[in-house]
This record gives structure tokens, C-alpha cells and sequence, in this order.
């Protein structure tokens, strides 16, 4: 049990129903200090639930759950002054300057009006906002928005930061940046728990994660151990005209050859360890597809051999 | 183990401690100057508009209207002129009106997802201590709102007394009366699809029926006896009998029914709060 103490987070046997619903339907996992955890699934997996759990605002139905060693039912008020909170949504406040924002959230944690301006503009520069503190919300691009949320998160200098879906609906470009504060982040020691639907983002960041479906963790794991486990290392995206032809040769030589194949509306997903060589052979054996992809399989394919589903539709 | 590069932006990682105290009250406080800040641009243009409507309230009904009331009619309710009357009614009918209005639109806005109290929801606040901070704030509202139209009721010479200062404080009770359960159900509500219904069916009877242009004795007994179960009814009387100078035994009744109904109110938002908050 000693160990469990030293641990940001610990859940065994979680819970959370809503009426009828069941949300989270007893997962158990735990997040070592300095880690970054993922909470890889698709929506209504029970993602948004957990976190809602953990940042003590949401009552736990059933199951245990410590953060920092307290118990969120009953300390939740000492917990949440040691976490950050980056929603889903935004919401900042539009009435307020992005300086105002962070200073006028320092309050809500203590902090002395007066220390709160040196703050705020620290804050502002480590999220690369530094000229935009008298700026108002709305003008601010969502990159930027984004970024104000997350330097809000940290007013209070958390221990423990917990990102609900940090870069949904931005463009590549933010999302890198963001990816690179965070992992700054990740640097100086905070631990991260984050929830996405994006595998690539789950592959850059995480150390740890576990993919959720329909309330329960399917798999658990490091990105590079579910890999391996759960799909090969390349994965090879093959088009094919209407031919009945080309389609039936692919499944001759995969089931020969005992490999995976998934049929997806507009293309064949064929899991191998050497794609080129596949392809190669398929040529010999007198099947032609439209046009080749060979990438590294990801956590996409993970999720697709666990549940058979597509995560992003 | 390797070291922890410094945290630009950051402290260093503190021990089990949080670096200040976040008590309930620090919290609370929070929530007063936050609104503060976000509303302080349009304090000058609302004090400008929450002044203007009461103060030509004051003067067509009661310099208008108060010029056909005889004086015979006036001894009977007690006063020289029909405005030294209705000023502190005005006055404590306005603070209902405010906070009531507050209590709806402007609360839905901070609370509903993607209002700004859903951040605030991750500090060390409670919920509970939200709701209770944010019907606070919105009696300060009321009481800005009332003290400054009592200075223009001081400037009219409607305040007989310096006991008319303490009316600014009826306001602040009176607002806090209608707020608390106006907040307690906004936090409850998905769509505002209601309030237009609460204004006209609530708001704007309390505001006639108040006793503040007329004695709820003249009307109908029943609706008389129904005004007198409304805070604003006892809000009105106190407000008055500290206006004209003569509180009486009566006003310890009516203060001490005041601070029930604020009790009660507070009591229901913070279960309110918990109850559609922590979910």
C-alpha cells in the first residue's frame, strides 16, 4: 500500500452510472509521478467521465479512487489545488483580458492579488503569449485560445495536469506547438493525463495508456508494447477497382501467408511486417491493386483489431 | 535519477503542500472580485440605466399620479406628500427587480456549459460555495443599484431620518430573497425557455403588489394576504418605517422574516448547486 500513496492517481474497479447508463463500467489503472498517461478511445467510450472522476467534480458511483493519496469524495477541495484542468471546451472568460483570465483565476487558489500580474505573464510567455496579454479572448485564434486554457491550468503550479482532448479541432501546425509545450511540460516533471481520440497524438506523448470502449479498458500498455502485441509493424492500405478478381487473390495469398486483413468501405487494411515484400508478392501472384500505402501500423490499427471498429468514423 | 530542469513558467514541484491557503473564504472571494472585473467596463452605463428607470418612476407616479391624491387621502397612509410614500418602495422594488433579472439571464450565461463557472467548478471552490458566493455578489448588485437611488430619494427629500440609510441594507435582504430561489432553479434549468413566463407571472406581480404604489390592504383580501407572505411586501413596509424614521416593534418582524427567507434561500442554492453540479 505504500507504494500506492507515492502514486498521483490510483482507480480500482471505477464506476460511474448515469440512471440506466454506465459510463464507466470498473476500469483500474494507475499513473506513476512524471508520467504521462493517455485515455485512448472513441467518443462515449467514458473518456470524459473518467476525467470528470479524477478532477473531483463528478462523484464516483462504485470502485475506489485516489488522487495524490485522498480520497476526491472527501478532500476534494486539497486535490483540486494541486491539479490542472484543461476541458473539453475552452471556456474562457470573454469578459476579461487573456491577462485578467490567469490573474483573476490565481484568486480561486489563494494566490495574493499582487503576485498574480508576474505570474500571469510568465504564464503568457511559456505558452508563447506573451504580446497578447491585453488582448480580449475572442480575437485570439483557437491555437491560441487553446493555449490560454492551458496556461490557466497551471496557475497554481499543479502536480498533476489532466488534458480532456487538448487538440481537437486544431490545425497540425497548433497542434505541434501544443505538443511541444506539453511536452515541455512533461520535462519539468508534471504529470500529464491526457484523453484523445487521436492515436498520433497518443504516440507522441504518452509513456502509458490504456484504450477504453464502451466503458471497460480493452488494452493497456505502452504505444510501441500495444504495437506489438496487438497489430504488426507495417500496415499496407491497398485500393481495388470493382474487379471481384483482385479482392479474392488478396485473400488467397493473406490466408496463406497468415495475415490480417480489414475490409474498410473504400480500401483493404493488410497487416504485415515487411509491406513492400507484401506487395511484391501480391504482384507476382497476379493481383493488381489501384494504388499501395505502406506506412508504420499505429494505434488506430490497435484500436481497429481490438473492438473491429474504425475510431475515427 | 536524473535532475528536474527549473520550470520556466512553473515552480519547482511542491512537496504535499498547496503554496497558498485556499479556504473557503479566499475562494468565495474569488467569485466577488472575478465579477467585479468582468462587469466593471459597463458598471458606469447599468448604474446610468438602473438609476434612470426608478427615478422617472418616482416622479410621474409620484409627483404625476400623487398630485390627484388629496391630503385627507395621505394622512390615511401616513405621509405629507404620495411621493415620500412610494420612494422607498420604489427603491426596494428596483433591488428585487435587479437581482431578479441577474438571477436568470446573466446566471445562465456564467453556469451553462461553456460558461465561465464550469472553470471555475476545477478550482478548490465547491459548488456550494459558488452558489452562495454568486447570490452575494448579485445582492451587491442590488445594493449599488438601491444606495445609489436612495441618495436620489435623499436629494428629493423623501428621507425623513438617518435610519434611511439602513433601507440600503433592506435591499440588499430583499434582493438576496428573490435571488437565491431564481438561482437555484437557473442552476437547474437546460434552456432559459421559461424566464420570459417568470418575469411576467413572478417578477411583475411582486413588483405591483409589493405595496409600494398602493396598501396591499386596498386590494382583495386574498391578494392582500398573498402579498404579505412576499418578502417584497415586508421589504416595502421596513423600507418605509426607516424612511419616514419610525421603525417599530412591526420591523422586527418584518427584518426577522427577511433574514428567513434569505436563510432558506441560501440553504436551497447550495443544495441546488451540489445537486445539478456534481454530477
Amino acid at each position: 500500500m505504500w507504494a500506492v500513496v507515492d502514486r498521483p492517481l490510483v482507480a480500482e474497479g471505477l464506476t460511474k452510472h448515469f440512471g440506466e447508463f454506465v459510463a464507466v463500467d470498473g476500469i483500474s489503472f494507475s499513473v506513476e509521478p512524471g508520467q504521462t498517461f493517455g485515455v485512448l478511445g472513441p467518443n462515449g467510450a467514458g473518456k470524459s467521465s473518467t476525467m470528470k472522476m479524477v478532477s473531483t467534480v463528478s462523484p464516483r458511483t462504485g470502485g475506489c479512487l485516489q488522487v495524490f493519496g485522498l480520497d476526491p469524495e472527501t478532500d476534494g477541495r486539497q486535490i483540486r489545488s494541486r491539479l490542472g484542468v484543461v476541458p473539453q471546451e475552452d471556456i474562457l472568460d470573454v469578459d476579461l483580458t487573456a491577462r485578467e483570465n490567469l490573474m483573476i483565476y490565481q484568486r480561486y487558489f489563494g494566490v495574493p492579488w499582487k503576485q498574480t500580474r508576474a505570474k500571469a505573464d510568465q504564464l503568457l510567455d511559456f505558452m508563447q503569449l506573451g504580446d497578447r496579454g491585453d488582448s480580449k479572448v475572442e480575437p485570439l485564434s483557437g491555437g491560441m485560445k487553446r493555449r490560454l486554457t492551458i496556461a490557466r491550468a497551471l496557475v497554481n503550479d499543479p502536480e498533476m495536469l489532466l488534458l480532456d482532448e487538448p487538440t481537437t479541432g486544431l490545425d497540425p501546425q497548433a497542434r505541434h506547438l501544443l505538443w511541444e509545450r506539453l511536452y515541455r511540460l512533461k520535462e519539468q516533471g508534471v504529470t500529464l493525463l491526457l484523453t484523445t481520440h487521436y492515436m498520433d497524438e497518443a504516440e507522441q506523448l504518452a509513456d502509458r495508456l490504456v484504450i477504453m470502449d464502451n466503458g471497460v479498458i480493452v488494452a493497456e500498455g505502452s504505444p510501441s508494447e500495444l504495437i506489438s502485441k496487438h497489430t504488426t509493424r507495417e500496415v499496407v492500405e491497398l485500393r481495388f477497382d470493382d474487379d471481384e478478381h483482385n479482392a479474392a487473390g488478396l485473400a488467397q495469398v493473406a490466408s496463406e501467408a497468415g495475415l490480417r486483413i480489414d475490409e474498410l468501405p473504400d480500401r483493404h487494411l493488410v497487416y504485415a511486417n515487411d509491406g513492400d515484400a507484401l506487395i511484391t508478392h501480391l504482384r507476382a501472384s497476379g493481383v493488381h491493386p489501384l494504388g499501395t500505402y505502406v506506412r508504420r501500423s499505429s494505434l488506430e490499427d490497435v484500436f481497429l483489431t481490438l473492438t473491429g471498429r474504425s475510431l475515427v468514423e | 535519477m536524473t535532475a528536474t530542469p527549473a520550470r520556466e513558467g512553473l515552480a519547482q514541484p511542491t512537496a504535499q503542500t498547496p503554496q497558498f491557503r485556499t479556504t473557503r473564504w479566499a475562494a468565495m472571494s474569488a467569485v466577488f472580485l472575478h465579477q467585479l472585473h468582468r462587469t466593471r467596463r459597463a458598471w458606469g452605463s447599468s448604474l446610468a440605466a438602473g438609476l434612470a428607470s426608478p427615478t422617472l418612476f418616482l416622479f410621474a407616479i409620484g409627483a404625476g399620479l400623487g398630485s390627484q391624491i388629496d391630503d385627507v387621502e395621505l394622512a390615511a397612509l401616513g405621509v405629507d406628500s404620495y411621493l415620500d410614500y412610494i420612494g422607498p418602495g420604489v427603491l426596494i422594488v428596483t433591488a428585487m427587480q435587479v437581482a431578479a433579472t441577474e438571477s436568470l439571464w446573466a446566471t445562465m450565461g456564467m453556469l451553462r456549459w461553456g460558461g465561465v463557472y464550469q472553470a471555475v467548478l476545477a478550482t478548490p471552490i465547491t459548488s456550494a460555495e459558488l452558489g452562495v458566493a454568486h447570490v452575494i455578489w448579485l445582492g451587491f448588485r442590488a445594493l449599488v443599484a438601491g444606495g445609489s437611488f436612495l441618495l436620489v430619494l435623499a436629494v428629493a427629500g423623501t428621507i425623513a431620518s438617518w435610519f434611511g440609510v439602513l433601507i440600503a441594507l433592506v435591499a440588499v435582504l430583499v434582493a438576496w430573497s428573490h435571488a437565491a430561489p431564481l438561482v437555484a432553479l437557473t442552476v437547474g434549468l437546460k434552456q432559459e425557455n421559461v424566464y420570459p413566463m417568470i418575469s411576467r407571472v413572478v417578477i411583475f406581480p411582486l413588483f405591483l403588489f409589493s405595496g409600494a404604489f398602493f396598501p396591499v390592504e386596498d386590494m382583495p383580501r386574498a391578494v392582500g394576504a398573498f402579498a404579505k407572505i412576499t418578502p417584497s411586501w415586508h421589504g416595502v413596509e421596513l423600507a418605509r418605517h426607516l424612511a419616514l424614521g419610525g421603525p417599530g416593534r412591526v420591523d422586527i418582524i418584518h427584518s426577522g422574516y427577511l433574514v428567513v427567507v434569505c436563510a432558506a434561500g441560501f440553504f436551497l442554492v447550495q443544495r441546488q448547486f451540489r445537486k445539478h453540479l456534481d454530477v
